[in-house]
């Protein structure tokens, strides 16, 4: 059993790995956000469909701004909330809370895309 | 890395300019390079999806549902603004399940909000059936959204679903008899029921959504899988990246389709199930992307995939086709796998071609068994593009003409950009930078045409549905702040006003009023407004 600390240190792609082999968890988001379909892949769940989608995810279950506010070191206290809007993702989902292993990566994947995404933003406007 | 956009038709690559220009793919060298050959794959594999949607009529039901999916979101901005009640107005307007923001305070309103914004979702569902995964609602919803597809389509009007037990919709117009229109027939659901896990796990679920599918003779794949749209696209550009691969360095693209998730696959791997349930063969997921299967398997699996793509309209729908089914290609490649089981339909030669004649006979004949007229006669419209000046709105009606012509002319060939064509046959790539990605589009002569259409693709079907029901709001703004970041209440007022003016015709009491929304009028809820870059609701 993964504990979130030692998933938020997996690379990208085993996250990925981990989110599509739970067919219940991706069906119910694109069922959930359907407006995700119109954006075909040669991946999925890559930074780029992180950038269209997480914020949108975040807000549905109201934790959008929580997620703003951290920064990545902040990795304990990142870890303990993680595992609070997995929680409310799965709710939100009506999915049962056997799903956390892949709600975690999903989660842990849309706040990587967006604090890489602030940072990009930062560089930018700098 | 690439993706597809299916509502702009531009492909987006996630590089700067000087990244892209860097990465020099179209060196003799590029191939070596794992990293740039990756890259090249993406292109190529999101080319697939392009021009197999193009040269089907999918992508025009798919626009038909964006276009009545705008009416709607028109409709709810006409009844915003025609309360006299309302002084602020709240965007987005309705919440992502319908409820309406503090904007309408009489009832009336409120009714017809709920009601557009509720066939808003049904069309949601239809086109997630169509091009996505399973929708999460019950196939009554799916029948009434194409119903009012149809509508739209015919003039005509569709009536609610009768009781379950029928599974129709009645549909007619003032000049035509009343036709029934359903989800699946009985002689559909007589070839199909043996072969879904559905029917067997549920008796009680007459009609699945989605089929759900266990084969037993394809080593590795015995788990039950959904057979969705998405996985019938993604079968099509996976078989193109073969058929294009056989040249290059195969084990790249072993390596990187035995990692697709199963929800991608599960196509191919019925197409796999069905070429060994007749051949007696046990080819495999890793035969086939380690390129050691024999070229008439990867050929048949394309020909069922583009089959099964191949829809007809919602213009064509009188007539013979009613049923929803056959509308949606998941539940086609079922129709098709179960004819080549029957051996109504034969397995490809040994001897056939991407491009042959035999491939062509067999699509034809393929058409034929399944009932689609309009693939029985390929098309051969000349293309006018290359030869006039365009403007954007007539920009889908010349990529969709021009993706089914070279499909009928080249066959499964068209899916790679390798056919010989002849001058003006094909619309080849043009960059457009912008600035965080290049979007790559077809018509290099008629850039500024394609530019107006990605233009009007966005403000039409992005901001709209984003200030309407805070769809992809983050998408629209986080190009949109760098651009604008003053005065953001102006910029929502102009955009509420230019969507109500483009759908005015329907609405306005007097065509020389045009509607419009006030800066001073326009409040964006707390929880989107951080994407505007502040903390203040208005300027």
């Amino acid at each position: 059993m993964f504990q979130t600390a030692e998933l938020m240190s997996m690379p990208w792609q085993t996250l990925v790995s981990l989110i599509q082999q739970d067919s219940g968890l991706t069906g119910a988001i694109h069922g959930r956000f359907p407006e995700s379909t119109t954006h075909l892949g040669f991946d999925e769940f890559t930074p780029a469909w992180v950038r269209a989608y997480a914020p949108q995810i975040l807000r549905a279950i109201g934790r959008l701004k929580d997620v703003q506010h951290w920064t990545w070191s902040e990795a304990t206290v990142a870890g303990m909330a993680i595992d609070r809007i997995v929680s409310d993702l799965l709710q939100y989902l009506e999915l049962p809370p056997t799903r956390t292993l892949a709600g975690a990566a999903l989660v842990i994947i849309l706040v990587k895309g967006l604090q890489d995404n602030r940072t990009e933003d930062r560089d930018r406007q700098s | 890395m690439v993706h597809l956009d299916l509502v702009s038709l531009a492909l987006q690559i996630d590089l700067t300019l000087e990244e892209l220009l860097q990465a020099n793919l179209y060196s003799k060298h590029a191939c070596r390079d794992s990293k740039r050959f990756g890259l090249l794959r993406q292109i190529a594999h999101e080319r697939a999806h392009l021009v197999s949607f193009l040269g089907s009529d999918l992508a025009k039901v798919h626009r038909s549902i964006l276009d009545l999916q705008l009416k709607l979101a028109q409709c709810i901005l006409w009844e915003v603004h025609r309360s006299r009640l309302i002084e602020k107005v709240t965007v987005p307007i309705v919440d992502s399940r319908g409820r309406m923001f503090p904007n309408a305070l009489s009832p009336h309103p409120k009714l017809k909000v709920g009601v557009a914004a509720a066939r808003y979702r049904e069309l949601d569902a239809l086109n997630q059936f169509l091009v996505g995964y399973a929708p999460d609602c019950e196939w009554k919803a799916l029948l009434r959204a194409y119903g009012d597809l149809i509508s739209v389509a015919n003039g005509s009007h569709a009536s609610e679903p009768t009781p379950a037990c029928h599974q129709f919709c009645e549909i007619g117009s003032p000049d035509r008899p009343l036709e029934t229109f359903c989800f699946m027939s009985e002689h559909h659901y007589s070839l199909i029921a043996p072969q879904i896990c559905n029917a067997l796990e549920e008796p009680s679920c007459s009609v699945p959504i989605l089929p759900k599918i266990q084969v037993h003779d394809v080593p590795g794949s015995e788990s039950p899988m959904l057979l969705s749209s998405r996985s019938v696209l993604e079968g099509v550009a996976v078989i193109s990246e073969l058929m294009s691969m056989r040249e290059h360095d195969s084990a790249w693209t072993f390596s990187a389709r035995m990692r697709m998730p199963v929800t991608y696959r599960s196509a191919l791997v019925y197409c796999l199930h069905c070429i060994n349930h007749v051949s007696g063969r046990r080819y495999s997921q890793e035969h086939l992307f380690s390129g050691a299967l024999p070229d008439w398997v990867p050929l048949t699996m394309g020909a069922m995939l583009d089959l099964a793509l191949q829809i007809e309209a919602p213009e064509s729908l009188f007539g013979n086709h009613t049923a929803l089914i056959e509308k949606c290609p998941a539940w086609r490649l079922l129709l098709v796998g179960a004819n080549l089981k029957a051996r109504e339909i034969p397995l490809l030669n040994p001897g056939a071609t991407f491009d042959g004649p035999e491939i062509r006979a067999w699509l034809r004949n393929a058409a034929n068994k399944m009932g689609c007229h309009s693939q029985q006669k390929p098309r051969t419209a000349h293309l006018p593009w290359p030869r006039m000046e365009i403007t954007g709105p007539e920009v889908f009606a010349h990529l969709t003409l021009a993706a089914a012509t070279v499909r009928d002319r080249h066959s499964l060939l068209y899916l790679t950009g390798r056919a010989e064509l002849a001058p003006g046959d094909w619309l080849d790539f043009t960059a457009c930078e912008t600035r965080d990605c290049q979007q790559i589009f077809f018509g290099e002569d008629h850039v500024q045409a394609r530019r107006d259409f990605l233009g009007a693709q966005e403000a039409r079907h992005y901001s709209v549905p984003a200030l309407v029901f805070g769809r992809h709001w983050d998408r629209c703004w986080q190009r949109r702040r760098v651009q604008t970041p003053q005065n953001h209440s102006a910029y929502i007022g102009r955009q509420l006003s230019d969507a109500l003016e483009w759908g005015a015709a329907p609405f306005a009491t007097s065509p020389a009023t045009k509607p419009a929304f006030r800066d001073e009028q326009i409040l964006v809820r707390e929880e989107f407004n951080h994407v505007l870059g502040g903390g203040r609701a208005r300027e």
